[in-house]
């Protein structure tokens, strides 16, 4: 049984994103939120280190952008959404696979005052496998409101040709929009228009791996800006062959044995498959949180 | 250029089964210091030469206070010249010799940048961290990377803690609010220590201190207002180490490169890299020079 409508899916295809609303209930939500605190200040529930970790209360600045990845290693609770069989389901009907594959995670907490994150692809750091595809989830884990940091995208940029990779994305040197009004030029668009996402917390949005995104300052007293992203690639996916590294690896470059192209799903884990398939050992690791069902779109 | 091994005389293996730590003033050439020096700014600055992400990272520029220390472990993966010597085989021939053990099995590489009025860090055992591994051990070499000094807080150790039957915990080990010392007192009063002594390692860029996992150090505030005090540290597994079984010991950075439906740690994330039989694994060999095989000792002589 399919999650999203043929129209569903056109439209993804058509602005290379798509609202998903009310993916997580008011509880999970709460559930979610209430283990942020504790993980930035280095309390892992599984005693296991988050693929990365910018931001503790000992060294970081009040106001900076906190970010993790691959938390679902770290905490089952968030585990449980991010390892979901649904979320992967919905990824693979937008993507057209027979299957999802967790690439990533990331977890982002950016309280009053926080920096910009730099317009991006996120295509630019994840070229390393075969087929290359990737789609995201962006989950609002608080109210996504433009002014609060939202996530903003160019509708329709995901067709422009995939940029050399943004270097550094949490403190910028230049406008935030810089790079990606570059892009545009590049593809003849002089004034790209951007869209500011207004989500309830625990909607979420879906988009293209070639989709320029990212957030301007979070510009509201009191209010801190929280989500959480999942990255899938086909559960077919393999690492393109390369000598001794990965050139550009980021984090999944870190998971390639020496001489072995396969994605180990240790690592990456299939998380939906058509056929029913999934990794086993995520049956033992933690609930899936979410129950397949219909969703709603905007 | 022909390898010359260091040879550790029996009185330098008695001094570290004792004290638990052995310092050696000169171990790295000036040259090569520099050229590890000269790539930490671009790796701190996210200019990674491979474009793979270390393993842990703390005081990352821009989201972190100006004094916080800088951190990062796995930096292997990050840059081929840090990584030679990371892959040293010397480096864990060195610490699996004075373990006793038949062969030296990478465990992690660690830079800690402590600029003026850097935070402490708390005292703690390395082998805390190990606890998911079988055996849980490892031994480190730290390495200066500029003068390590007290007043800039260099590594702080307590001979013969190592015997000490006491606990540790996993804690986060920058900037406590608390002494950096009260781990250390507890652990001494637990073991019936009355008054711990306290040493201040101090020594010339290049120069080394090899720890034993069960060595309790730390170290100090970089007091100065115009040194930043750098090192670098290997630490080894015995060669045939293996994780425990899943659920067992603090993960830490280790249990994530644990694979599916076995104990064994895969040569690909924790490579072999000295035995006496001459075996290392293949990655070692593959991913980068070896920056101590071009060492002659009358360079570390003049150094």
């Amino acid at each position: 049984m399919s999650l999203l409508t043929q129209a569903q899916v056109a439209r993804f295809h058509d602005d290379g994103f798509l609202i998903v609303e009310n993916l997580l209930s008011d509880t999970i939500v709460q559930q979610l939120v209430a283990r942020i605190d504790p993980l930035f200040a280095g309390e892992f529930e599984t005693g296991v280190f988050p693929d990365e970790w910018y931001w503790n209360p000992h060294l970081g600045l009040p106001n900076a952008s906190a970010q993790m990845s691959n938390v679902w290693k770290s905490d089952r609770a968030l585990a449980s959404v991010v390892l979901s069989a649904k979320i992967g389901q919905m990824s693979a009907e937008l993507g057209g696979w027979s299957g999802s594959r967790l690439m990533s995670d990331s977890l982002w907490m950016k309280p009053y005052g926080a920096s910009e994150t730099t317009l991006h692809q996120d295509s630019m750091y994840n070229f390393y496998h075969t087929p290359q595809d990737i789609v995201v989830c962006w989950i609002a884990l608080s109210q996504a409101i433009p002014g609060g940091s939202t996530i903003e995208y160019v509708r329709g940029s995901h067709r422009w040709t995939l940029s050399d990779a943004v270097t550094e994305f949490h403190a910028v040197n230049q406008g935030y929009r810089a790079a990606m009004e570059q892009a545009a030029q590049q593809v003849g668009i002089t004034q790209p228009a951007v869209s500011l996402l207004e989500m309830s917390a625990g909607s979420c949005v879906f988009h293209h791996g070639h989709m320029w995104h990212g957030s301007n300052k979070n510009l509201m007293p009191d209010t801190v800006r929280r989500s959480l992203v999942v990255a899938h690639v086909p559960a077919n996916a393999r690492f393109k062959p390369t000598g001794a590294y990965v050139q550009g690896g980021y984090l999944p470059g870190r998971y390639k044995r020496y001489g072995d192209d396969t994605m180990d799903e240790g690592f990456f884990p299939i998380v939906w498959q058509q056929d029913g398939y999934r990794t086993p050992f995520l049956a033992d690791y933690c609930q899936d949180a979410l129950p397949a069902s219909l969703v709603a779109t905007r | 250029m022909t390898h010359h091994p260091i040879q550790l005389t029996e009185a330098q293996s008695s001094q570290f089964q004792t004290e638990g730590f052995l310092v050696l003033e000169r171990f790295l050439t000036q040259a090569l210091v520099d050229r590890l020096v000269d790539r930490l700014d671009p790796l701190f600055a996210t200019q990674l030469e491979t474009g793979v992400y270390p393993d842990e990272w703390h005081g990352r520029p821009g989201l972190s206070q100006p004094n916080a220390t800088r951190q990062m472990s796995g930096l292997w993966r990050c840059d081929r010249t840090v990584a030679s010597l990371s892959f040293a085989a010397e480096i864990a021939r060195l610490n699996a010799t004075l373990a006793g053990w038949t062969g030296g099995r990478f465990a992690m590489d660690s830079c800690w940048l402590k600029p003026p009025d850097a935070p402490a860090v708390s005292f703690h055992r390395n082998n805390t961290y190990a606890s998911c591994i079988a055996p849980s051990t490892m031994i480190t070499c730290w390495i200066a990377l500029s003068d390590a000094i007290a007043s800039a807080g260099t590594l702080e150790v307590v001979p013969g803690s190592h015997r000490w039957d006491c606990t540790d915990q996993p804690r986060f080990l920058h900037a406590p609010k608390d002494d950096y010392r009260q781990p250390l007192w507890q652990a001494a009063a637990e073991a019936g220590v009355a008054q711990p002594s306290l040493v201040a390692i101090e020594l010339p860029p290049g120069g080394c201190v090899f720890l034993h996992g069960d060595l309790w150090h730390g170290s100090g505030r970089n007091t100065t207002t115009d040194k930043t005090r750098r090192s670098f540290a290997v630490s080894t597994f015995p060669a045939g180490a293996c994780f425990q079984p899943p659920g067992v010991g603090y993960g830490y950075i280790f249990s994530r490169y644990r694979r599916m439906g076995t104990q064994e740690m895969d040569e690909s994330f924790f490579p072999i890299l000295w035995t006496p039989d001459g075996y290392r694994s293949p990655l070692a060999n593959a991913y980068c020079d070896d920056a101590l095989l071009a060492q002659r000792p009358e360079a570390i002589a003049q150094a």
